[in-house]
């Protein structure tokens, strides 16, 4: 297959499923049949890009066959094959949830559609190697990311939506201010002519360092960095869970794939400004996030807490900027978007029986379903990092890196955001499975009929089919860790992706 | 805002915009517009209309096709039946009266269907070339020129796409913020 | 010139944040769009200004006549105007859709979705 159908295929398959499924406008069976072969194409095409970029290199194609430092270029590495790939399988996930998880008047009114544009977004992102173009498909996904926040437009959704569209907004007018900046500096888009032209000897970097804090900024709202996360818990834990979860599980980590691809090929980075920066930021992200979440009782607010402490280990990896460092950062991206979206998706299992979120209500779980506790308790221990499942190898890794390089602060205090967050999942844990089913004085008299029943059933399988995966990254670690190792190293090894981009 | 003088000129003016709209579509490629700015021309009928009579009529007036049915009659052949159906769909304002018509079916084509269709076209403009062996939207001329278009290459199909898409969506935007 | 649009940009960027900043709905929609102009005069600002022909180059040309505008922040500013005006009319649908729920032009009775149980 020529490279060039290859690096676009991703890309162009949700486009074209979410174009066919436009003219069955509210009938909802044959859009779910569009998206469903659609997801399961995708996931192909990613295969084949993961396959292709492990065994041969860097791939990219010229959009319009104009030339590299002028046209705009479209190249997969490593980390960016990854990325599509792990979102591949949480969109199957989603679809799968969605089938039974969510009410029939959102299904006709644009969900497939607008989940399938979603997922064009974040191919795009991660394919893209021009800046502006960057910018143009964070924007595809952002308008997607609105119309899923507020299909079906209850309140609570309506409040939601608003915050996030403003801060977000906020966020796009910050990058294109940066943009223009750096083409004032530049004059040029490209990504890798820009790295090239930065590491150039006599380059004024000076300027350069200011553009980007424009794009700390703008990416660092996009991906809830520290003082920038207030609209996250305000936002998430309103839609239905088959929307929250995939937006949950990937949105944020879009914005922090962005920083990570930005910062280590275009900005270099500063030791006496941007590191010290970065690396303060990601600690405070991991404790204030973790802080958040212990003060919760709802259980997706508490997840939704999460996501933000979780971005502070992701930063944390960026900011210590060792190779080892970079591919713990990786590893942890793509263990962190499947457990964050598994644990969403347990909360919706768990919520369709109970018909509440609130910790409070919740109860009794564990005996009346072991194995969706069980399965709970995978994810959580995974998010907590406890040995032998996979978020512990990503933690390793950082914890490594970051005790190699002399940051013992950063270390210390992730170690202890680790122990909180066990904390937060323990309360889940007692408060939804433990403890018995709290009396609503006989006026809520749970009464579960057979087809509910069999609806809760079908709902596992998505659970299922993510926790088998996070399970099997966890006790086989070894390939993922060694592909997260080489994508950090091609990320280090800026060079390669100068030189793959532009011919020489 | 019901006024005669504002209904009246836009009942003229409908069909100018139109013309005008496609010209600049047309001329797109080598000079100032285009299927974007095309597609904005061409939609600011419809908007006109939205705002002299309401999104409505609008609607019925230019977005809705009725489609009148008979059975077929024993010794017609299904030739002549069509050929019937058809030249009765063509020439109903005049005898829509004397039809004995038993039933009538309604064609919407909503905003959607036009940004479909746009999506659509735009996105197969791009992927001949990749079908080529090409990178994505490499443009392809044909060999063969038609009088006062010249050469429809793939840049054109992309144009048309965009003109419908942006119709579909300003047509969009428009009906659903004048629904009260 | 230069000098005269760099200030108009950051009174705009002022203005908007000043309207942003602001508890009303309708000003909310003000301020969005006004920070979007901003942004995207800045951009024009600092893709530099050139009074000069157009970068398009006639049948036998082979580089265009100096001086000639930069091409590409026009490029980059009109993509940037669509993609806005889209958000923009996003935004403005939505704005009108909460206003009908909560028949309310404050954001601050917006603010009880902290603690919704359901």
């Amino acid at each position: 297959m020529s490279q060039h159908l290859l690096v676009l295929l991703p890309l162009l398959l949700p486009l074209y499923g979410a174009i066919l499924c436009l003219p069955f406008w509210k009938r909802s069976l044959p859009q779910q049949w569009v998206a469903g072969c659609t997801q399961v194409c995708w996931m192909a095409s990613a295969a084949m890009l993961i396959y292709e970029v492990t065994t041969t290199g860097i791939v990219k194609t010229q959009i319009g066959n104009w030339p590299a430092p002028y046209g705009i270029t479209m190249v997969a590495d490593i980390f960016s094959a990854l990325m599509i790939g792990a979102s591949t399988i949480v969109g199957f996930a989603v679809y799968l949830f969605s089938l039974r998880g969510l009410n029939e008047s959102r299904k006709t009114y644009g969900y497939y559609p607008m989940l399938l544009l979603l997922q064009m977004g974040i191919s795009g992102v991660c394919l893209t190697g021009d800046i502006f173009n960057l910018y143009v498909w964070f924007e595809v996904l952002l308008i997607s990311c609105f119309t899923l926040l507020a299909l079906g437009g209850t309140k609570a959704q309506l409040e939601g939506t608003i915050k996030y569209v403003t801060i977000n907004m906020l966020a796009s007018g910050l990058l294109l201010t940066g943009i223009g900046m750096v083409y004032s500096l530049t004059g040029s888009l490209n990504l890798a002519e820009l790295g090239r032209l930065v590491r150039q000897p006599g380059s004024d970097l000076s300027l350069v360092n200011i553009a980007s804090i424009f794009f700390l900024i703008g990416f660092g709202i996009k991906s809830a960095i520290f003082p920038l996360f207030f609209w996250l818990p305000a936002s998430y834990h309103t839609p239905p869970i088959a929307i929250s979860a995939f937006i949950a599980g990937l949105l944020t980590k879009v914005g922090i794939y962005t920083l990570i691809r930005l910062f280590t090929l275009v900005f270099i980075m500063d030791r006496n400004f941007i590191l010290p920066l970065l690396l303060v930021l990601s600690g405070l992200t991991m404790v204030v996030g973790v802080l958040g979440a212990a003060s919760q009782t709802d259980f997706r607010k508490i997840l939704s807490f999460h996501i933000v402490s979780q971005i502070g280990y992701m930063l944390m990896g960026l900011a210590i900027n060792t190779p080892l460092a970079i591919a713990g950062s990786v590893f942890f991206i793509l263990h962190n978007i499947l457990v964050k979206t598994n644990l969403f998706l347990i909360s919706g299992v768990v919520a369709q029986r109970h018909k509440t979120f609130a910790l409070k209500k919740l109860g009794g779980e564990y005996l009346k379903n072991p194995f969706l506790a069980i399965l709970f308790l995978l994810s959580a221990l995974s998010l907590a990092g406890i040995p032998p499942f996979s978020g512990f190898w990503g933690k390793f890794m950082l914890a490594k890196a970051g005790l190699l390089n002399e940051n013992y602060s950063i270390v210390a205090t992730s170690l202890a955001v680790s122990l909180i967050t066990i904390f937060s999942m323990t309360k889940i844990w007692n408060e939804a499975f433990l403890k018995p089913k709290p009396d609503n004085n006989g006026s809520e008299k749970e009464v579960v009929t057979s087809e509910e029943k069999q609806a809760s059933r079908y709902l596992l399988v998505p659970v299922v089919l993510l926790a088998g995966i996070i399970l099997f990254i966890g006790l086989y670690a070894e390939p993922v860790i060694s592909l997260s190792i080489r994508a950090a190293e091609q990320l280090k090894n800026t060079d390669l992706y100068i030189n793959a981009v532009l011919n020489r | 805002m019901k006024t005669i003088i504002l209904s009246t000129a836009i009942r003229l003016l409908t069909p100018l915009f139109q013309v005008f709209s496609i010209y600049i579509l047309l001329r797109g490629h080598n000079h100032p517009g285009g299927g974007f700015i095309g597609g904005l021309i061409g939609a600011i009928a419809f908007v006109f209309d939205t705002l002299a009579n309401g999104h409505e009529s609008t609607e019925k007036t230019f977005f809705t096709l009725k489609v009148y049915q008979q059975p077929r009659k024993s010794g017609i052949s299904y030739l002549q039946h069509y050929l019937q159906f058809i030249r009765m769909n063509i020439q109903r304002k005049k005898e829509a009266g004397q039809l004995d018509v038993q039933q009538q079916y309604c064609i919407q084509l909503r905003p959607v269907y036009l940004m479909a269709l746009g999506l659509f076209i735009a996105t197969i403009s791009g992927t001949i070339s990749l079908l080529l062996q090409q990178p994505f939207m490499t443009s392809q001329w044909p060999e063969f020129h038609i009088p006062v278009l010249g050469s429809p290459g793939t840049p054109l199909l992309f144009d048309l796409g965009v003109y419908l898409l942006v119709m579909g969506i300003i047509l969009k935007i428009v009906f659903t913020l004048a629904k009260e | 010139m230069e000098a005269l649009l760099s200030i108009v940009t950051g009174m705009l960027f002022m203005v908007s944040m000043y309207f942003i900043l602001h508890r009303h709905l309708f000003k909310l929609i003000l301020g969005l769009i006004l920070f979007g102009l901003a942004t995207n005069l800045f951009m024009f600002v600092a893709g530099g200004l050139t009074r000069g022909n157009s970068a398009i180059l006639k049948q036998d040309q082979e580089v265009a006549i100096e001086p000639y505008a930069d091409p590409v922040p026009q490029a980059l500013l009109l993509t940037a105007i669509v993609i806005g005006f889209g958000l923009q009319a996003f935004a403005i649908v939505i704005i009108k859709r909460v206003y009908q729920v909560y028949k309310s032009n404050n954001l601050d009775d917006l603010a009880n979705n902290d603690n919704i149980e359901h």
